[in-house]
């Protein structure tokens, strides 16, 4: 805080001399700075009858206090929730239509045949992709009906993005991991590893081009690779991007995504504004 | 008077140049704020939500320095410090239908990084000040536009910020809750800076310390309504002796 109450305005207010809405003002400073809270007493002190007063009064003020307002506790778990609550991602629509796009792709990669003796191993193509598309939604889009405002606040970077993204695969990775035991798909470590590597690729890429391109063109990459990957070798089980021996090199694309996210977590400071695309200059 | 000292200038932007394309929105702006109620009044086109939108750190200046609370805005390091002291309500903006008024209010609490254990109270105060503590457990989708437009101004207040910014704050708001919001006003700008962008010359003439008019992406007229409504004594047009100065302000800027 660069500026305190005054002296002059403290002892005003001690004595009652204080207009009402200046007591207004220096009672909103109080509440948030220790050294004026201190001054006060120390004001109020030397001020015998008023340092009666208030010994006399408080124990009434204090029976009839709440201690904190109607709002929820303040706490940083209640921060947690109302931060990733009011994410798009976070609603009951998205979350339903990640369960039946799981459910889907896991059953009918499991009854499909694919060429000679495969399956399409449908619930690792799309398993990856979902998380990506949740967070272009809850985040980069545009679809944040306050995004003006949010951007003009320091939570709202990339810490806000973080906590979306780690949202949204809060919600698809279990239900992947449910499809996929249901269905009988093989290990879930190889999809697990190219969601992570793809949504750190995306907020990556997002610190250059924004949110939402960011996930189209990793989105689109992950698509091609696969269909080029699939086309390339048949006589494989599964595409190599969806192999066991691909993990590797997952968590590695994913330890210099993090690295590029750290290191450009400056640029996100403003990318919060998809809807004027201008401004980001 | 006076109740707090504040180091510095709470705003300070020194030729500002902000272009879209080949379109000029601010051409040289020079604009130095402290303490109290600042009217910025213009025709539409003229640049105001373009100069809020630079001052709440969401666009970006093509040219110029542009300081708030003595951090200048192109260190970004400053620039967290500076966006917990800030409070913005833009001319449009969008909220969650679903949100009660205070989960809405909260959540922006949280955003501006406020300590945990100051969040419910200051929640409950900003409502209470917009005068819609009776209302505070609706869902944002039952309440009427003016209603929405003070659970704004609550969201802009939560933080008691030092820079207060408010985009037409007014529009949609009844005679009488106008009224409430010039009070309102008032007391902030006690001890913090605030800046209200508005077409209507009738609230800077009731509410603001002192106004800046804006034409064409430039500073046409400082001063305070009195300085006005002087300018104003030679012209016959607008209804009211503060309308005949700010037209007067216009024209006169337009002519050179
Ligand atoms: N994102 C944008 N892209 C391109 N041009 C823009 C953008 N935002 C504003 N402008 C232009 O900048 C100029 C100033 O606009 P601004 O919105 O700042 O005016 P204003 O004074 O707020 O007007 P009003 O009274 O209608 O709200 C206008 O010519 C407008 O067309
Ligand atoms: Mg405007
Ligand atoms: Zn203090």
């Amino acid at each position: 805080m660069s500026w305190h109450v005054t002296g002059e305005a403290l002892s005003a207010y001690a004595s009652g001399r204080i207009a009402d809405s200046d007591a207004w003002s220096v009672e909103m400073h109080l509440t948030a700075c220790e050294r004026c809270r201190a001054a006060l007493a120390a004001e109020a002190a030397t001020d015998v009858d008023l340092s009666t007063a208030i010994r006399e009064s408080w124990p009434g003020i204090a029976a009839n206090l709440s201690s904190q307002g109607r709002v929820r506790r303040g706490s940083r778990s209640r921060e947690l929730i109302v931060l990733i609550a009011a994410g798009p991602a976070a609603r009951w629509a998205w979350f339903t239509a990640a369960v039946v796009v799981l459910a889907l792709a896991a059953g009918l990669g499991a009854v499909t045949p694919f060429g000679r003796g495969q399956e399409i191993p449908l619930l690792g193509v799309v398993a990856p992709l979902l998380p990506i598309l949740g967070v272009a939604a809850s985040y980069g889009s545009g679809l944040d009906d306050a995004h003006e405002v949010i951007a003009s606040t320091p939570g709202g970077g990339i810490r806000l993005l973080l906590l979306r993204s780690a949202s949204v695969l809060a919600v698809t990775l279990p239900v992947g991991l449910i499809a996929g035991a249901v269905t009988g798909y093989g290990s879930p470590i190889p999809w697990l590893a190219a969601s992570l590597a793809l949504i750190l690729t995306t907020l990556a890429l997002a610190s250059v081009t924004g949110v939402g391109r960011a996930a189209a063109i990793v989105g689109a990459a992950w698509v091609t690779g696969l269909a080029m990957s699939a086309a390339g070798d048949v006589t494989q089980a599964a595409p190599a991007l969806l192999d066991p021996d691909a993990v590797p090199v997952w968590l590695l694309v994913s330890v210099a995504a993090v690295a590029v996210v750290a290191l450009r977590r400056q640029a996100f400071n403003y990318t919060s504004l998809p809807a004027h695309p201008r401004l980001e200059n | 008077m006076n109740a707090s000292t504040m180091i510095g200038t709470h705003v300070d932007v020194r030729d500002l140049v902000v272009e879209f394309g080949k379109r000029t929105a601010l051409d040289g702006v020079d604009l130095q704020l402290d303490t109290g109620v600042h009217g910025l009044l213009g025709p539409n086109g003229a640049g105001k939500t373009t100069l809020m939108r630079v001052l709440a750190t969401v666009a970006r200046s093509t040219s110029g320095s542009v300081s708030l609370l003595d951090h200048d805005l192109s260190k970004q390091r400053d620039l967290r410090m500076v966006r917990r002291r800030l409070g913005y309500l833009p001319q449009q903006f969008g909220y969650y239908p679903r949100f009660t008024v205070r989960e809405f209010v909260e959540y922006f609490a949280w955003l501006k990084e406020m300590t945990p254990s100051a969040v419910p109270l200051a929640v409950d105060h900003a409502i209470e000040r917009v005068g819609l503590a009776d209302r505070a457990d609706d869902r944002l989708k039952k309440l009427s536009g003016g209603m929405l437009r003070r659970a704004g101004i609550a969201q802009a207040i939560v933080n008691d910020p030092d820079v207060l910014l408010l985009d037409e704050p007014t529009a949609g708001l009844d005679p009488e809750q106008r009224v409430e919001f010039r009070e309102l006003l008032r007391t902030i700008g006690v001890d913090s800076c605030v800046l209200v962008a508005t077409h209507l010359v009738e609230d800077v003439a009731v509410a603001c310390t002192h106004v800046t008019v804006v034409s064409d992406g430039r500073a046409v007229f400082r001063g305070t309504p009195d300085d006005l409504v002087a300018a104003g004594e030679d012209t016959s047009d607008g209804d009211s002796p503060i309308e005949r100065g700010y037209t007067a302000a216009i024209r006169a800027a337009r002519k050179r």
